[in-house]
């Protein structure tokens, strides 16, 4: 259940929801934790189920050299209203087989917040990658009917983003070639609980699936590329360019 | 993923589970909570359905609650509950909780004054059944009194302290504190650093005072001790001049006694050889 924080009822309705799933090299989660600290974004509630593992510790924003306490907890929900955006951060995973009871919440308390658009943010294991994904930028998007409508044509010409492949074949492709948009699935390797989310969502909400290919390492430039894009989309923070 | 033998190989990720998609499981390990006809039969004339409390102490783990069990827990303290988080045929369990595989934790008051509770954990509650462990302790004990404080006592191994400075160098067993906004005093010890993380039933119970904006405060002691021995349990005693315990502590000669009949409790199961 969503607690907001000093019980002061909250309204969410038209803000636009980010949502990092948890997926391969966290990528997902660090995106989040970028925006929230450039913004400066308030902890406006906590999200409390029996689907995640607990976990505490002090301010993952704090200045290195602060010496208070601020608890942070598994899962937070912050916001910027000067943005008009609401992020979920999770920081600990699911228990084992609980993570649809989850998604099934999630995506009721989605609906139930009214946002007026979903980001969800994911990343995909690169070595599960067709031939043709290998090269080039390493993002890609999954748009629901609505927001193809209102931004797919931007998506496509003006940030020239890349729709994710459909598989031919599943899970294991025969060819490793990329199907045409309408045939085939979507297949998100590594992705957490976004695929599943995104299907649940996407009849009725506005939602958009943005994911990187990447391995498990140093994820930080993944991240900070995920950040990047969704910013230019959303135009979160501006970035001045210094005359030289 | 192909490895230096040519083979495919499924990668594993830090974060994420593929596998976790397979199955779903209807069932949940929950804990419950069972309560003294005394404390029952106060329940029903209270309105709330909720015992008052101010203070609450819940020591998780054998160095906390050997802790506890030598030097809070006097005579004036009787079992009011307990929490049951399942027993399966080879768990032990003993009622005078002088084992140390003790898997039922025993919720104790004080005679005197009746608001003070405290609550031993010796073995792990898993991360899976510590939401309904801390929900079922919480159902019949209140957190409204503006006077509530409360203190949760755990341990970690020093393998899992992550800092700049070697860990040999900071002389374990040594504390750590998290605490909620609404504690106002400040701990003992310095607050636990990034990026050292507390998980499971402590957090848990954190996470709950966190978000019911009570008074609370986390203890974790690392050791690098495998086996319980006093100078971990040792590690706790400052605690006793600190908000809360110093208005439960009262001076207890018998503390070292117990403390080294606990160790010996502990030795019993820990030697291979002779």
């Amino acid at each position: 259940m969503f607690v907001p924080r000093d019980n002061k009822p909250i309204d969410f309705k038209g803000f636009t929801l980010i949502y990092p799933a948890l997926s391969v090299g966290n990528v997902a989660q660090l995106m989040a934790d970028l925006l929230i600290s450039t913004m400066t974004m308030h902890k406006v509630g906590y999200i409390q189920h029996p689907s995640l593992i607990p976990l505490v510790g002090n301010d993952p924003y704090a200045h290195p050299s602060a010496t208070t306490c601020k608890v942070v907890t598994c899962c937070e929900v912050y916001d910027s209203v000067e943005h008009n955006v609401v992020i979920v951060q999770q920081r600990s995973p699911f228990i084992k087989g609980r993570r649809n009871a989850y998604k099934k919440w999630l995506a009721q308390w989605i609906r139930e917040c009214g946002f007026s658009k979903v980001v969800i943010a994911t990343s995909s294991s690169a070595d599960e990658r067709l031939d043709t994904q290998i090269t080039g930028p390493q993002f890609r998007f999954v748009a629901s009917d609505k927001i193809e409508a209102d931004y797919g044509e931007m998506f496509r010409n003006f940030y020239e983003w890349d729709e994710l492949e459909r598989r031919q074949t599943f899970p294991a492709p025969s060819v490793l070639e990329a199907g045409d948009r309408g045939q085939g699935q979507l297949y998100i390797p590594g992705g957490g609980i976004a695929m599943a989310l995104f299907n649940d969502l996407c009849s009725d909400t506005p939602v958009v699936l943005l994911l990187m290919f990447c391995s498990e390492g140093d994820n930080i430039p993944e991240a900070i590329e995920l950040t990047n894009r969704i910013n230019r989309w959303l135009g979160l923070i501006l970035f001045h360019v210094s005359e030289s | 993923m192909a490895s230096y033998f040519g083979e495919i190989l499924q990668s594993s990720s830090r974060a994420v589970d593929d596998d976790d998609d397979d199955f779903e499981t209807e069932e949940i390990a929950t804990t419950s909570v069972r309560w003294s006809p005394m404390v029952k039969a106060e329940l029903l004339k209270i309105p709330e359905k909720k015992l008052p409390c101010q203070i609450l102490i819940v020591a998780i783990g054998p160095a906390a609650s050997g802790f506890v069990q030598s030097h809070l827990l006097t005579d004036d303290f009787q079992v009011v509950g307990a929490l049951f988080s399942g027993l399966s045929d080879s768990d032990v369990n003993t009622f005078d909780q002088m084992s140390p595989a003790d898997k039922n934790c025993y919720i104790y008051r004080s005679r005197q004054i009746p608001d003070v509770f405290m609550c031993l954990c010796k073995t792990d509650v898993s991360a899976e059944q510590s939401y309904s462990w801390t929900e079922q302790l919480f159902s019949c004990i209140s957190t409204a009194s503006p006077h509530f404080y409360m203190s949760i006592l755990c341990s970690y191994m020093t393998s899992e302290y992550r800092s700049e400075v070697p860990v040999s160098d900071m002389n374990p067993p040594f504390l750590r504190a998290l605490k909620t906004p609404r504690f106002a005093g400040t701990p003992l010890c310095p607050y636990l650093e990034q990026p050292n993380l507390v998980s499971g039933l402590p957090a848990q119970l954190l996470t709950y005072c966190q978000m019911k904006d009570v008074k609370a405060v986390l203890y974790v002691c690392y050791t690098d001790t495998l086996y319980l021995d006093t100078f971990t349990m040792e590690v706790f005693k400052p605690l006793v001049q600190s908000t809360p315990i110093k208005d439960v502590f009262q001076e207890n000669k018998k503390a070292g006694e117990v403390m080294k009949h606990i160790v010996d409790i502990y030795s019993l199961k820990n030697s291979l050889y002779l």
